[in-house]
């Protein structure tokens, strides 16, 4: 009980200790890949820039517009952190685990699926165009992209034979990692990723370009600031997951010995993943709306469809 | 403990519920909605089956409502909630659901009284009888739904 409390105080520290560390990072790596040199003021190679940051974002002032439908403006922000949170609270790093869980993989879905509502609450609660588009966009996405993200976990599933993110990656440290055995379902999983968290080349509900800030266009302060938190708590928290989905999770060279090398080892994997979003925000464009349901619906779905009886036809042979 | 968590749960779906379909604000009545079956979820998890309390969340409240919430914004909302109630279709509608109340908690109380542990908590147990016991009414629901699918399309197709 009181490891898992423990655990539970680590991994909800972790999530909030992390975030400005990888806006900065983020903004720096987009900047190199650009060609600039990203943040430079605050602070050597402004290093600082997160605290100027977050004292901007404490000391703005908190605006509410009006005919915005107050209870649900405030709410929908605080909503997108708790989803994040308690989706990541079934994930174990290492032998660091909050909340073991038999369905743990399910229910990290079913928080991710849940944490849509602040996207159309905050875009419909403005009372303003551009949010209220958005929050249209991010209901159909979330449509679009669950299927695929479904039976793309699924024949994980399949193969592994359970939920349990314990019983998945000792599955893994006897049988080789999962991407060897399911190269296809990795790679749904990780474009289908960028669509859930809300990011490049699935960003349309956020779509600067077109709807100003989408929705959060209405939002200022910590307000705002709670958005990011939740987005790049899904982002840490998703890319947690497929390091122990695909990636063999904490199992290493001695981690059985030292338990910390694996927590080192699975961070090291998520980071790797988390770097893949920085990579894909700098490469590519947004995709338009009609791209992105086509390629939901008419390609990533039927693929992610066939690939189930690949994992069949694997888990008969492997078993 | 358990049976404090079941007992607030249950209440908080049946008063969510009530709000949906009494608040004059259709998405907030969405909203309700989605609430009320989160706390179904909760219920199902405190009873012990926690693979289709997650499963509730995931289909309902990620998919389902968020159908609901896409359609409703789709349409103007200012004119509704503008008619008034008849009496009539409050009486038909009340007795209707009245039966319906008293039959489930009958059925509920003859077959199941009593216990709140469910003796269901992962996808195995569910899949078993689904899908060797119960398989001939399972893909007659399939049947019915595929039906449902294709009377959509016939019926939201444009003619050429």
């Amino acid at each position: 009980m009181i490891n898992n409390l423990l655990s539970m105080a680590f991994i909800v520290g972790l999530m909030l200790v992390a975030v400005p560390p990888i806006t900065y990072l983020e903004r720096k790596v987009l900047g190199h890949m650009q060609q600039r040199p990203g943040p430079m003021v605050v602070g050597f190679h402004g290093i600082l820039q997160p605290l100027a940051d977050a004292v901007k974002l404490i000391f703005k002032e908190d605006i509410i517009p009006r005919g915005a439908d107050k209870l649900l403006f405030m709410f929908a922000p605080s909503f997108s952190v708790f989803a994040a949170l308690l989706a990541a609270s079934v994930v174990p790093i290492g032998f660091i685990q909050a909340v073991p869980m038999k369905s743990a993989l399910l229910f990290v879905m079913a928080m991710s699926a849940i944490s849509i509502y602040a996207l159309i609450l905050a875009g419909y609660s403005s009372n303003d165009k551009y949010s209220f588009l958005a929050g249209m966009r991010a209901a159909a996405q979330v449509l679009g992209y669950e299927l695929p993200m479904g039976f793309a976990l699924m024949a994980a599933v399949i193969l592994y034979g359970s939920f349990d993110f314990n019983e998945i990656v000792r599955w893994q440290s006897q049988h080789g990692w999962g991407i060897l055995y399911q190269p296809i379902a990795f790679l749904l999983f990780l474009f289908v990723m960028a669509a859930e968290v809300g990011r490049p080349p699935f960003d349309l509900p956020e779509g600067e370009s077109e709807l100003v800030g989408g929705f959060h266009t209405e939002y200022s302060g910590m307000r705002f600031a709670a958005f990011f938190f939740g987005e790049y708590i899904n982002i840490i928290v998703l890319s947690l997951v497929v390091s122990l989905l695909f990636l063999g999770g904490w199992s290493g060279p001695f981690a059985d010995k030292y338990p910390v090398l694996g927590v080192l080892y699975h961070l090291g994997k998520a980071a790797f993943f988390i770097f893949l979003t920085f990579w894909l925000r700098a490469t590519f464009p947004r995709y338009r709306f009609d791209q992105m349901l086509s390629i939901m619906w008419k390609i990533l779905l039927p693929i992610s469809i066939l690939n189930l009886f690949v994992a069949a036809a694997e888990a008969l042979l492997v078993g | 403990m358990r049976e404090v968590f079941f007992y607030l749960f249950a209440f908080l779906s049946v008063a969510f519920a009530v709000i949906s379909v009494t608040h004059k604000n259709v998405i907030k009545g969405g909203l309700a909605l989605l609430s009320s079956f989160i706390a179904l979820g909760a219920v199902y998890f405190t009873a012990g089956a926690e693979f289709i309390g997650i499963v509730q969340v995931i289909v309902y409240g990620g998919a389902i409502v968020v159908l609901y919430l896409f359609a409703l914004m789709t349409m103007d909302l200012k004119s509704f909630g503008k008619e008034p109630l008849r009496a009539l279709s409050l009486a038909v509608g009340g007795a209707v659901s009245l039966v319906l109340f008293v039959s489930v908690l009958y059925a509920g109380y003859r077959f199941y009284g009593g216990s709140l542990t469910a003796g269901i908590s992962g996808a195995k147990e569910i899949a078993l009888p689904l899908f060797y016991r119960f398989l001939l009414p399972f893909e007659v629901i399939s049947v019915l739904l595929l039906v449902a699918t294709v009377g959509a399309v016939a019926v939201g197709r444009r003619e050429e």
